[in-house]
């Protein structure tokens, strides 16, 4: 019950504290003034719970809400999702992108507001500093673990397995840059060495383990002299071959050695490339701006749901016409996202989210308007789902939850919205996403059509109101609103009665007993003094005169008033 | 016989008309929703009938402790002016002769506001017109026939949506009569209470009245003693260091009950209006010139 229908309450303690603290002489006065309930008029209130249940608001705290937390949940924990997307990596709960979404507005949110947000994940952030952190103390922390003291600080880029099925494809002798047999050991070269592979790379949103396994590429092994490849230091084995080494012994590469050696390395060199641009551009899309762009999607999605929902589909649409309004509405969603969020996805993205946005729109504006217009067939169509939903939506059972019941009806009208959902979608839609690394959100934009469509439904199922249910509620709430009032009424008058019935026979008695000794002094010629002032007290009366010593200064004085 | 037998059959027939007719009009009220609206128009005639008679009953009582009320207050109109009038007129004029005493302030007399009476706010039921959102009574044939044709569809949700509404006022209502009644209890309680004033004014009057009396006593006697001992009839003072301290401890006890009665007499019990009483006024200011007249003469 809310604060402004409560009764005041009263109990027999706090009236007898009132009554204490005056006169007995005020007491009617305190009795008349008690409030035994508030001022109100049993009409107001019947107003005001009248004007709680028009308001749009309860429509939106009671569903829209819980449905759309719903759907993020489940997005969230959509095990297709979860292998590209893993929000907690990104400090996202769904209260939180909820929260965020909810104080969502056109006109408030700021451009720059995110930009920087869109580039890393914080963890590839600090992997891409401890690797430079390891690449330019590189040398000291070999020395030290040549020492054997092996620090746990950085991340091994050598890949021991792949190196050692590489090896045993060759003769332990057997150099591949010179394509023959030495009588040297020769070891497993990483053609392009990791610190070149990371300076390469180093301002793509590659992991750790990205970067291993670039460095550890089939293209990027060939077998070479060991004391070669321990020289070679930081170089490509063609710088290598170029540079040459300061023994009297070594043994120079010849010229179609180097030539082999410079093919090499750019095969490295190309293989590289290509598997790193594709698996920054697949860490992009599978980390942040993946990420960013749902939820930037949520906020003006649900700023158009509820406000649809609040105010009126027409609402600050500059038309009258409700499926030009949804148009409206929509392509808003899809600029704000074309503004927002495509400029900020990289180069090899943009194209593909652009066309993504334009079509999921064009798309989701159609069911809307095929919900509008196909609304009554819909009802015929899943007549039992609906009614089942609406029972849910309206029951008073206090186990369900709010989100419980969003649920349950999210549920029960999936079936129904699917089917349109599939119509409109599955063609257009689905088919685009078809052999795109982000096949897997075909569920997630179901899931996101069925959410915003039962919203829908359930407001539209809200304003038809077939059944009275809203009525029935309203009386509900009415009876319980005045079912409380009454009770406190009820105990307010019962404890106001105990209050003044024990403090007016309490009175009687001691002004009795008084005025008994004041009567009994009289006719036995006794002071009366005492008892005068006692009821003076009794009567909250302050008397100046205490004492007859003060009463004969005061005769003295010879001018008393009274 | 074959009379007997056409008569039979048209009994029958006849019968089984009625029973289609009842059955059919209680299908119809069902399926209309004509079956929730009249119960809706019982309920509605029940609550203003309940309503009316708590009112009522209400009214009555209120009538009832009203009049208690104003007339315990009359009485103490009555014994405010008896203070002033004769208790305070008896007192200064005994007291005058040991010293000067005058009297500040006159008595207030209490004006019975009847407003304590009324309860704030109270609606009764509302009528039909603002609860019933349909009429099966007033049905005009066109509108009739549009229900037929919905199939009642929407006659019954306006049929359940007033019965709901009848609903809600019923508890409306409740609420209502049971602040009347609330109201009514607080009246009985405030009567209650000044039935006890009336007492304190009572009794201590009666008191004040009897101390007076044996202060006087105490006086004249004293008086006699010391005209005896002084040859100037004419001084009417008395000087109180030679009575004895019984009489200047009862003259000190009038003088304190005076002003507990004092304070009760310029009190307003149930609200503060009412005015001052004029008439006593003039009294006070009387009394005022009378004593000091006295004064001088003494002097």
């Amino acid at each position: 019950m809310a604060d402004k229908d409560k009764q005041p309450e009263l109990t027999t303690e706090s009236i007898l504290k009132k009554l204490e603290s005056a006169s007995p002489l005020q007491a009617s006065k305190v009795l008349i003034d008690t409030e035994l309930h508030d001022q109100q008029s049993s009409i107001d209130i019947l107003n005001s719970i009248y004007d709680d249940f028009d308001s749009g608001e309860g429509v939106v705290d009671e569903l829209v809400t819980p449905i759309f937390y719903n759907i993020i949940d489940a997005f969230f924990q959509h095990p297709k999702l979860n292998k590209i997307f893993q929000p907690e990596k990104h400090n996202l709960t769904p209260s939180k992108v909820l929260s965020e979404t909810k104080s969502f507005d056109y006109n408030k949110y700021a451009t720059q507001e995110h930009k920087n947000s869109w580039e890393y994940s914080n963890e590839d952030i600090t992997q891409q500093k401890n690797r430079s952190a390891y690449y330019t103390n590189k040398d000291s922390y070999n020395r030290a673990k040549a020492q054997g003291k092996e620090s746990k600080e950085y991340y091994n880029f050598r890949d021991g397995k792949k190196m050692k099925a590489h090896r045993q494809q060759f003769a332990d002798d057997f150099d591949e840059y010179r394509q023959e047999n030495t009588n040297q050991k020769t070891h497993v070269d990483h053609i392009l060495p990791g610190s070149k592979v990371h300076k390469a790379f180093k301002n793509l949103p590659l992991s750790d383990e990205d970067l291993k396994s670039i460095i550890n590429m089939e293209d990027n092994y060939a077998m070479m002299v060991g004391g070669d490849n321990v020289s070679k230091n930081d170089k490509t084995a063609f710088q290598f071959a170029l540079k040459g080494k300061k023994d009297k012994n070594w043994e120079e590469y010849s010229r179609e050695q180097k030539a082999r050696m410079f093919g090499k390395d750019m095969k490295a060199g190309a293989s590289s490339t290509i598997y790193a641009s594709g698996l920054a551009s697949k860490n992009q899309a599978k980390s942040k701006a993946v990420g960013d762009l749902i939820l930037l999607c949520f906020k003006p999605l649900y700023f158009e749901i509820s406000d649809i929902l609040k105010n009126g589909i027409c609402h600050n649409t500059h038309t009258n016409k409700a499926t030009q309004a949804i148009k409206y509405r929509f392509k808003r969603v899809s600029n704000f996202l074309m503004r927002e969020v495509i400029p900020f996805a990289k180069e090899s993205l943009k194209s593909f989210f652009s066309d993504f946005v334009t079509f999921f729109f064009t798309a989701l504006g159609g069911l809307i308007i095929a919900l509008f217009t196909k609304a009554i067939s819909l009802v015929v169509k899943g007549f039992k789902a609906i009614v089942e939903a609406i029972k849910i939506a309206f029951s008073k059972d206090k186990k369900l939850t709010s989100s419980q019941k969003a649920d349950a009806i999210l549920k029960l009208l999936a079936t129904t919205v699917v089917t349109l959902v599939t119509e409109y979608f599955q063609e257009q839609l689905m088919a685009f996403l078809n052999g795109t690394p982000l096949e897997a959100l075909k569920d997630i934009i179901t899931l996101l059509v069925s959410g915003v469509a039962s919203s829908l439904v359930v407001y539209f199922l809200d304003k038809l109101d077939l059944f009275s249910v809203k009525d029935e509620m309203r009386t509900q709430r009415v009876k319980e609103v005045f079912d409380l009032r009454i009770q406190q009424i009820k105990e307010n008058t019962d404890a106001f009665e105990t209050a003044a019935l024990e403090k007016l026979a309490k009175d009687k008695l001691k002004f009795r007993s008084i005025t008994e000794q004041i009567s009994n002094a009289i006719d036995n010629k006794k002071n009366v003094n005492d008892s005068v002032h006692e009821l003076a007290n009794f009567m909250k009366i302050d008397l100046k005169i205490k004492s007859t010593d003060d009463f004969i200064d005061l005769l003295t004085e010879n001018n008393l008033a009274i | 016989m074959l009379g007997r037998f056409c008569s039979w059959v048209s009994d029958k027939v006849s019968d089984t008309v009625d029973y289609i007719k009842e059955k059919g009009s209680k299908l119809w009220g069902a399926a209309s929703g004509k079956t929730t609206w009249k119960e809706a128009e019982k309920l509605h005639a029940k609550i203003t009938e309940t309503y009316k008679q708590a009112k009522f009953e209400y009214e009555v009582a209120v009538k009832k402790i009203g009049n208690d009320i104003e007339e315990k207050v009359n009485t103490i109109n009555a014994f405010k002016a008896d203070i002033y009038n004769i208790q305070f007129k008896r007192f200064t004029t005994m007291a005058s002769r040991l010293s000067n005493v005058t009297v500040k302030g006159q008595p207030f007399a209490e004006l019975f506001d009847d407003g304590i009476l009324e309860v704030k706010k109270n609606v009764g039921v509302r009528n039909k017109k603002e609860l019933f959102l349909i009429d099966f009574d007033n049905m005009s044939f066109i509108t009739a026939a549009g229900h037929v044709l919905t199939l009642g569809f929407f006659a019954r949700k306006k049929a359940e949506q007033s019965l709901l509404k009848v609903q809600e006022e019923e508890k409306r209502i409740d609420e209502e009569i049971i602040k009347m009644r609330a109201h009514q209890k607080q009246l009985k309680v405030v009567a209650e209470s000044i039935d006890t004033v009336v007492e304190y004014f009572d009794v201590l009057i009666k008191n004040y009245s009897k101390l007076l009396d044996r202060f006087e006593y105490g006086i004249q006697t004293q008086r006699f003693k010391q005209q005896s001992r002084n040859d100037d009839l004419f001084t009417l003072k008395l000087d109180f260091r030679l009575i004895p301290i019984v009489h200047i401890e009862e003259f000190q006890a009038l003088f304190n009950l005076s002003i507990v009665l004092k304070e009760m007499a310029i009190l307003g019990y149930i609200s503060d209006t009412g005015e001052v009483v004029e008439k006593d006024k003039g009294y006070a200011e009387n009394l005022y010139k009378k004593t000091t007249s006295i004064q001088r003469l003494a002097a």
